[in-house]
């Protein structure tokens, strides 16, 4: 084997030590052994690809992703025999129930495992800037409602200055197993959004009347809540754009 | 590998495949697209795979295929070492890297480097693997990784010199 064979194929070997055990590297690494100039290169080389793959594994993945990934896809399961399929589901059904009542008790006895406002925001634009489909559609508001009541999820008293827009549609999301209602209507040429979830979902986000209006970058969010529920719209405009659709103004 | 429930199975691989469709589209939009598209693949057609072992294979390989399938629909085909001249290899110093300059760089090469060297670096895969999730014999992959890294090694001296990249100029 040539110096030049070895390294094209040292040049595939990873820079952990996943390939130690492969026989396809032995001949090149037994070679690097005895040529002083080959293993030289070969050290150069897995500094380099250890710094190339620690930054590769750096690369940022867009927040929110996983849940959408998660909100978007239902798995079909396998086809097994009826009986073996039921005899499952009970069990894993009750095992459930009762794991989950377990750990809502204990989960709601100390409110330091609930999220932020913040928390809450920037997961849903993370997920309303990767544009979700709607499972539900109409340019109707009362349709829209319908369709929520239906699947029991947050629904409050909707703005005036969104009810006056056309809609497009809703769908169901959901924030630390809190379902959150999402309405998507029309601003200009644009999609805008009014979110709703459970006021207890957000910890300490006590009832106000005064809309927070944030920036993030071209995005202008506006938060507030009532009794029971906390909102959020979320328009990719100036805030004065999103002002007209808050209840208050 | 232990079964994995769908949940899991996002858990484990997606930011992997994320940053592989990401090398490979060059948006973190449509990457995120790919990654998604490649779940509902896994959504609709995971359950007729039998041997756990080949999840990994099954998703990388898939989202390449929805990748390729889209470059088709575009109008764009891959391009071939035929095309390329060779490459020196120029000294980097490892230590001075930043992600910035790694990414772009990774991102400036060919879609053929860009593939196996992706995968290479995601440490996920061994050569074979790569041979298998890009269609590829092994002694191209090898190849391929081979002079994709002298490339990138161009591309980084090019960069930290100030050189105006092709993508940059584009």
């Amino acid at each position: 084997m040539t110096r030049e064979e070895a390294k094209r194929i040292l040049a595939a070997y990873r820079p952990g030590h996943q390939d130690r055990f492969d026989s396809h590297f032995a001949e090149a690494l037994q070679q690097a052994e005895r040529d002083a100039e080959l293993a030289q290169w070969f050290a150069e080389e897995r500094e380099f690809d250890r710094a190339v793959a620690g930054h590769v594994s750096a690369v940022p993945v867009p927040f929110g992703l996983k849940t959408r990934i998660l909100a978007n896809t239902t798995p079909r399961t396998d086809a097994r025999p009826r009986w073996v399929s039921a005899l499952a589901t009970t069990a894993a059904a009750a095992a459930t129930l009762f794991f989950l009542a377990q750990l809502i008790s204990v989960w709601r006895a100390s409110d330091q495992h609930f999220a932020s406002l913040s928390d809450y925001e920037q997961e849903m634009m993370s997920f309303i800037k990767l544009p979700p489909p709607l499972e539900m559609e109409s340019l109707q508001m009362a349709p829209i409602k319908q369709w929520i009541v239906e699947r029991k999820a947050p629904l409050a008293e909707i703005p005036p200055g969104i009810t006056a827009v056309e809609t497009m549609g809703c769908r169901i999301l959901y924030f630390r197993g809190y379902p959150v209602t999402l309405i998507c209507f029309c601003h200009g040429q644009t999609v805008a959004h009014l979110l709703m979830v459970d006021r207890s979902a957000l910890r300490g986000l006590k009832p106000t009347n005064q809309p927070v209006v944030t920036s993030q970058g071209d995005w202008t969010t506006a938060t507030w809540a009532d009794q029971h529920y906390a909102y959020m719209i979320a328009v990719h405009d100036k805030p004065a754009a999103a002002r007209q659709y808050l209840p208050h103004t | 590998m232990p079964v994995l429930d769908f949940e899991q199975l996002v858990e484990r691989f997606y930011m992997p495949l994320y940053r592989f469709a990401l090398s490979l589209r060059r948006d973190p939009c449509d990457a995120a697209d790919l990654t998604q598209q490649t779940f509902l693949l896994w959504a609709s057609k995971g359950h007729q795979l039998r041997e756990q072992s080949k999840v990994k294979a099954w998703l990388f390989t898939s989202l390449y295929r929805e990748f390729l399938r889209g470059e088709r629909q575009r109008g764009r085909e891959c391009g071939s070492e035929d095309q390329l001249s060779d490459v020196e290899c120029l000294p980097v110093a490892a230590n001075n890297l930043d992600l910035d300059a790694v990414v772009r760089a990774l991102l400036d090469l060919e879609e053929i480097y860009r593939a196996p060297l992706s995968l290479f670096y995601l440490q996920e895969h061994s050569y074979k693997e790569i041979a298998e999730t890009l269609n590829l014999p092994v002694g191209t992959v090898m190849s391929r990784i081979s002079r994709g890294k002298a490339r990138l090694r161009e591309q980084l001296a090019d960069d930290a010199h100030g050189t105006v990249t092709k993508r940059q100029m584009a």
